[in-house]
């Protein structure tokens, strides 16, 4: 049976039998993985720390026919992100990378750029404070990656550009279309979201921009409210459901918000 | 078309569902209860009935029990001011499996998992603070798992106990009797060096 190795990011684990791990890995080289870690629950050393959530590790597996579950032999630590764990926002902010990236990617399709844009990600969650506008620059760049990204800069009915909307009284972003809908064609179009010309432009940007240089823009706090509003409903019309973690950050934080008013008075 | 007997197939098909147990150890197992003596299949049987009908949760730790309130939070002899929280039933059982812990329970059943949809409303975490605020508590143990999930459990509850004044202690991480420091991770040797103590 063939051996493979190649860089991976945990993004699902789950217990399997008395003593075996279900592994799904979202990977450099092969994009998701899922694999089987025999006796991983039990081993102190082959499978030590390496299968948890967010682990960024150098995987060895073997696949003997291209498809179904991999069989992992072992895996090497590179990074743990230990600042994420100890933070219940950071968790839930990088829970909501995985699960995008898990309902997003197909199995066995190769997506170097979204390995790179996870890591990325991660990295920064590790080093900074935990910010909404990090969560929307994911949501961004994820769509764009996956072929989704959301035609901002002209009218997706009349084809007018942002030079002629410039002056038109509201526009509107279309969940079914994936595209800019000018007031006067917004009569046509069903599931409108209020956009700004200014929220239009960054989205169109900021889903462009290399990498690197994706610090160097920053949301106002129109854009991110309108963002707000429109990326989390227009990935769950493409996914045709509400992922978990992001339900689950807006239901624990209303109530970790609750316990602090209580215990400031 | 079926291969056995209608009620070898039907066994087969009720074990396979098991968790862990394919057709192959399904149609194993079902021929190993076939060869058994007939008081051995009753025994079998009725044990899985009784699970079914006499467990349930205790009222007090949420903890597996046929009698409630549980055999632990009956015993006098346990302190009810030590408390340890854990993930589930098993974690409880390898607790007290060391001998080394004389205080009473609570269990959440499960632990915060937003992959999963498990928040702290589906644990048992209102019913601890409840519990908490009733009861002579002096220290709260969290004994979760040293998970992403069983972490973010423990941030979240640290949280939630923090305004009822009571002492919150976590049990510590580090090497395991029988590992070896070569292959530790860097994280399970920084936590070690951390919660080191004299001696």
């Amino acid at each position: 049976m063939p051996l493979f190795s190649t860089q991976a990011i945990v993004i699902r684990s789950l217990n399997y039998g008395e003593s075996d791990k279900i592994t799904t890995f979202f990977t450099k080289d092969f994009g998701k993985l899922k694999g089987i870690a025999k006796g991983a629950r039990r081993s102190k050393k082959r499978f030590q720390n390496v299968l948890g959530l967010f682990t960024h590790l150098r995987l060895i597996f073997f696949d003997r026919e291209g498809m179904g579950l991999v069989r992992i032999e072992s895996g090497d630590l590179l990074h743990l992100f230990p600042k994420i764990r100890e933070d219940l926002r950071k968790i839930y902010y990088g829970n909501y990378y995985l699960e995008l990236v898990n309902e997003m990617a197909g199995e066995r399709e190769r997506h170097p750029e979204v390995f790179d844009l996870l890591l990325t990600f991660l990295e920064d969650l590790d080093r900074l404070e935990p910010g909404e506008e990090q969560l929307r620059m994911f949501e961004i760049r994820m769509l764009s990656l996956f072929g989704y990204r959301p035609h901002l800069i002209h009218c997706g009915l009349c084809q007018r550009n942002w030079e002629v909307l410039r002056d038109d009284p509201s526009l509107f972003f279309s969940l079914e279309k994936g595209t800019l809908i000018c007031h006067r064609c917004s009569r046509y179009g069903e599931k409108l979201l209020p956009i700004s010309l200014g929220t239009a432009r960054f989205i169109d940007q900021a889903a462009q921009i290399e990498l690197s240089k994706l610090n160097r823009i920053k949301f106002t706090a129109q854009a991110l409210t309108e963002s707000r509003a429109i990326l989390p409903r227009f990935i769950a019309h493409q996914l045709g459901k509400e992922l978990k973690s992001l339900k689950g950050l807006r239901e624990t934080f209303s109530s970790v918000s609750k316990l602090e008013n209580s215990n400031a008075k | 078309m079926a291969l056995h007997a209608k009620p070898i197939d039907h066994l087969i098909e009720a074990l396979s569902k098991l968790p862990g147990i394919g057709k192959k150890t399904a149609s194993r197992l079902a021929f190993h209860i076939l060869r058994s003596s007939l008081s051995d299949a009753q025994e079998l049987a009725r044990a899985i009935l009784d699970v079914k009908e006499k467990i349930r949760l205790c009222s007090i730790c949420f903890n597996l029990t046929d009698e409630d309130p549980c055999w632990i939070c009956r015993d006098e002899q346990r302190s009810s001011e030590i408390l340890c929280v854990v993930e589930g039933p098993n974690d409880l059982i390898a607790i007290e499996n060391t001998g080394a812990f004389h205080g009473k329970y609570h269990v959440l059943h499960g632990a915060i998992s937003p992959l999963e949809g498990i928040g702290p409303e589906e644990l048992k975490i209102k019913e601890l603070i409840t519990r908490l605020q009733k009861e002579k508590v002096t220290e709260v143990i969290l004994a979760t798992n040293p998970t992403v999930e069983g972490g973010a459990t423990t941030l979240y509850l640290t949280d939630s106990l923090k305004a009822l004044g009571i002492k919150v202690t976590r049990i510590a991480y580090g090497v395991p009797v029988g590992g070896e420091i070569e292959y530790s991770d860097g994280l399970t040797l920084s936590k070690a060096l951390e919660g080191r103590r004299e001696i």
